[in-house]
């Protein structure tokens, strides 16, 4: 962040009175009004706010990218030019030049059949008129200078070679290429791991201070916001509700919105000293007054037999290739793990994406089959079942996916999906699965008028309480929760947990919750298990994972997650430039034999090797001594294709 | 009710289309009232142009047949052929694609190799063949185009059905017990629906214009009276009196396009919607 220039200086870009409307059948609909912000020379701003708040329309209004049928009114200045009045020859030259903008999905955003050299190299030449020669040695600069490892001999690969992050990486080499003055950010590490998005956000703001660059972050995490931004704009319902210095918007939020949406964000180590799991507090966005969250009570049966066990389960996939479909290797997605759980309790399954934690939740319900291992439901083992005996099973154990609306029939309605279950199981006539539907809409906090609906009448929220309730009409033991909060709105998660809570307290539930928010996990579970690479490296009771983490990688997840709290940056900590590591083997491939260490009372580590012995890498050195490297050898650099 | 009309608008080529067709249903179903009920009889001189006997509005043929009463006849046939070959079809192809789809592996191996088997061979010659050997009936020659026009339907509706059981509402009703059969019936076919109706209008004009190709080359059914008959015996005189072939021709040619027309249209009209679910 550079705060070197004078205060009052002339922004990069102002918004004043912007208003964005869509039109619809009932006329002009704003969906974002009267918005004024601007941007100085280094700063970052970042736009935050729940999805519709119209924080990405502000984006696409700025660089003028709006569909047809969109009206823009007010003014937008970038530099002393108005944005809104140039024609659309002059902004072709600004976008990509004096303005750069990273989205979410950067495999979309990459052209698929063209090396990602080519792909930057095209962009110098169309804005800084360079040769091919010199595009091709700029291009391994920019490779460096945002941090891929030797990038010489990554010039010539094509997007699908590249992981997440690092096609993030190329994304923003591609926008650093016409040396903007503004990046606009578009929730540019929502589709990233979490130790990923810590790398790519630090990235960003080392990239920053090189080139004296302001950014415009939008996003919907807090944390992300507390992390990056010098001042934070707050949207809600297409307008700005709150504009200040980060901190002070942190620590003295003014208006009620902003604080319901901080009391909604689970913070990391907000459960030190609590033993069980915690309400998230509900605020209500008028007044801003927030509730006290009433405790929950004890649910975990600690004496009772386990209503999962979990033995030495292997899932694997094969991976054919060749027009004969011949095994050419296998994605050990998941690998000799145990657990069990009790009556009443949550266990958490965290780690990153291709883990194997949606594996193994999907072989404890037989959507995939497990290559070995004994899933016990109740003591009885399921995967010795045979496929007619099923259905028994999927009385016990449900699932919650993580998309609501894809996980409901899109043509059949609401109260219809609800009741299948009950139908399908004939645990009630058509009258009576009626009734129950409207009981069970009542439980999740839905009114019995609503099952005549379509699934597309409902917000995100009401969808995946639908889905829980379709869940609880076979009255199951065992809910498996795969990521079901992670797609909803911060304030929409909140609620859809206390609703998990509270069915927990009063049905008994056990639940196999799936995440990969610590922060969620922090505040939902009774016992967590980490998963690495299709194992388990460590499992234990919530507090002992938080509060005294052993495996490296257990460690390196926690200290990734962004913390929402101005004061307390990153800053300093760099963390391991580590690449996410795949499960793919070889046909043959023994997996090593793994021992665990007792730390605590139920508190399991796996003995780790050495190849967890990264030391923490400084960035800058590093990348000065290949700068050099490449500047020499370029001069062999063929021409572009 | 007053919105779905109101998308319908944003169609224009399905409202011409549906109101075209609506025309020749009407015009089909009141044959025998508009003219007489025999359009195989002969009813006046033959080769009298159009306009030039005002008994004859359209002519009469060589054999001093009444056009106007062949067309008027003729529609009924030709419709008929179409939507029974379109819907049966269509029918095949919704139960093929959708089970080779869902269930995949072997199953969709097996039923797919079997589609192409009937895919490579062409339309026309196989209808043709089937005729020679059975005999020309109308409904000899709708199986002929049933058999080897039902492919495209499954090829389609199969893509969807993988894309469906992909999608977590279909793993939803796995793990809430539901046996293959019901969520092939209750989830499925549904969600499937869409791309074969939209298939059955295509299909209908395929299947006219196939049975114009057969009667033009004199393998139509006798013993009615078809706009490929029509054509088939006006062809002897295409160089003296064009105006037998062309009269017929243009009417098949008003209701093919009638037909892609509004396949066209309800496409639009359904994909938007679609859209707007997923």
């Amino acid at each position: 962040m550079n705060h070197s220039l004078a205060p009052g200086s002339e922004p990069i870009l102002s918004v004043e009175n912007l208003t964005v409307s869509f039109r619809s059948d009932a006329g002009w609909r704003p969906v974002v009004r009267d918005l004024s912000f601007s941007i100085a020379p280094g700063e970052t701003i970042a736009l935050v706010g729940e999805s519709g708040s119209g924080k990405s329309v502000t984006a696409l209004s700025i660089m003028r990218l709006l569909p047809e049928d969109a009206r823009l009114q007010g003014n937008a200045r970038l530099g002393g030019l108005d944005l809104a009045a140039l024609p659309e020859k002059a902004l072709q030259k600004i976008r990509g030049n004096d303005v750069a903008m990273i989205f979410q999905e950067p495999m979309t955003s990459l052209n698929p059949v063209r090396t990602i050299g080519f792909q930057i190299a095209e962009a110098l030449m169309l804005h800084r008129d360079m040769t091919p020669p010199e595009a091709q040695a700029e291009t391994l600069r920019l490779l460096d200078r945002v941090r891929i490892p030797s990038a010489k001999s990554r010039f010539k690969d094509y997007p699908h070679h590249f992981s997440g992050g690092m096609r993030q990486r190329v994304m923003i080499a591609m926008a650093l290429a016409g040396r903007p003055k503004l990046l606009i950010a578009d929730e540019p590490t929502t589709a990233l791991d979490v130790t990923i998005q810590a790398q790519i956000l630090e990235l960003i703001k080392l990239l920053q201070d090189e080139e004296h660059m302001s950014v415009l972050f939008i996003t919907h995490d807090m944390g992300v916001v507390a992390d990056v931004a010098d001042r934070t704009v707050v949207m809600f319902e297409g307008q700005a509700v709150e504009t200040g210095e980060t901190g002070r918007i942190f620590s003295a939020p003014t208006h009620p919105y902003t604080g319901s949406l901080l009391a909604a964000v689970p913070r990391l180590g907000a459960m030190t000293g609590r033993h069980r799991p915690l309400r998230f507090p509900v605020v209500d966005r008028v007044t801003g007054l927030s509730n006290i969250p009433r405790g929950t009570p004890d649910t975990v049966k600690a004496d009772a037999p386990p209503v999962l066990e979990v033995s030495n389960l292997t899932t694997r996939f094969d991976i054919q290739s060749g027009s004969f479909g011949r095994v050419t290797g296998r994605v050990h997605a998941v690998e000799n793990i145990s657990f069990s759980i009790q009556p009443g309790e949550t266990l958490a399954l965290v780690g990153e994406s291709g883990c194997g934690k949606s594996t193994t939740g999907r072989s404890i319900l037989r959507l995939v089959e497990p290559e070995r291992g004994e899933i016990r439901v109740d003591g009885e083992d399921i995967l010795r079942l045979p496929k007619n005996r099923l259905r028994d099973l999927r009385r016990r154990v449900q699932m919650i996916f993580q998309d609501p609306f894809a996980s409901l029939d899109p043509r059949r309605s609401i109260g219809a999906s609800v009741a299948e279950p009950l139908l399908t199981h004939k645990l009630a006539s058509r009258a009576a699965a009626a009734e129950r539907t409207v009981a069970l809409l009542h439980q999740v906090g839905l009114t019995p008028d609503m099952a005549r609906r379509l699934p597309h009448e409902f917000s995100g929220g009401q969808r995946q309480r639908i889905c829980i309730a379709r869940a609880l009409a076979v009255q199951p033991k065992l809910i498996v929760a795969d990521e079901s909060v992670s797609a909803l709105d911060v304030s929409v998660k909140a609620q859809v947990i206390n609703l998990l809570l509270d069915l927990q307290a009063s049905m008994g539930l056990a639940y196999l919750f799936i995440s990969h928010d610590m922060a969620v996990v922090e505040r939902v579970s009774h016992r967590v298990a980490v998963m690495y690479l299709g194992e388990i490296v460590e499992i234990g009771p919530r507090a002992a994972i938080f509060g005294n983490p052993q495996h490296p990688y257990t460690r390196r997840l926690l200290a990734a997650v962004p913390v929402p709290d101005p004061s307390n940056r990153r800053g300093g900590r760099r963390l391991p430039e580590v690449e996410t590591v795949s499960s793919v083997r070889p046909l043959g491939y023994a997996a090593p034999v793994r021992s665990y260490r007792e730390i605590g009372p139920g508190h399991l580590v796996q003995a780790w090797g050495p190849e967890w012995d990264v030391p923490e890498i400084e960035a800058a050195p590093h990348v000065a001594i290949q700068h050099d490297r490449f500047q020499s050898e370029h001069v062999n650099a063929g021409a572009l294709s | 009710m007053t919105a779905r009309l109101r998308t319908l608008a944003r169609v224009p080529g399905a409202v011409v289309g549906a109101f075209v067709l609506m025309g020749i249903i009407g015009v089909a179903l009141a044959a025998s009232q508009l003219t007489g009920p025999d359009p195989l009889e002969i009813a006046g001189p033959p080769f009298l142009w159009p306009g030039e006997d005002a008994a004859f509005v359209l002519g009469t043929d060589i054999m001093g047949r009444d056009i106007l009463a062949g067309i008027v006849h003729g529609a009924r046939i030709s419709l008929e052929i179409g939507l029974a070959a379109g819907l049966a079809a269509a029918a095949v192809g919704l139960i093929v694609g959708a089970v080779a789809g869902y269930f995949g592996k072997w199953v969709d191996q097996v039923l797919m190799r079997f589609a192409e088997l009937f895919q490579i061979m062409p339309p026309l010659l196989f209808t043709i063949v089937l005729v020679v050997v059975v005999g020309p009936t109308i409904g000899v020659i709708i199986a002929g185009i049933v058999v080897t026009s039902w492919p495209q339907v499954a090829r389609l509706v199969r893509a969807e059905a993988m894309r469906l059981k992909r999608s977590e509402f279909i793993q939803a009703a796995v793990v809430i017990g539901m046996n293959d059969r019901a969520i092939l019936l209750k989830h499925v076919a549904p969600n499937v629906l869409s791309p074969a109706v939209v298939m059955i209008s295509i299909l209908a004009g395929n299947a006219i214009l196939t049975e114009s190709a057969l009667s033009f080359l004199g393998m139509g059914d006798p013993n009615v009276m078809t706009w490929g008959n029509m054509i088939g015996s006006g062809r002897e005189a295409l160089r003296s009196a064009w105006y037998m072939t062309a009269i017929p021709g243009f009417a098949v040619l008003v209701t093919v396009t009638a037909l892609n027309l509004l396949s066209n249209g309800v496409n639009d009209l359904l994909n938007p919607r679609r859209r707007a679910w997923l």
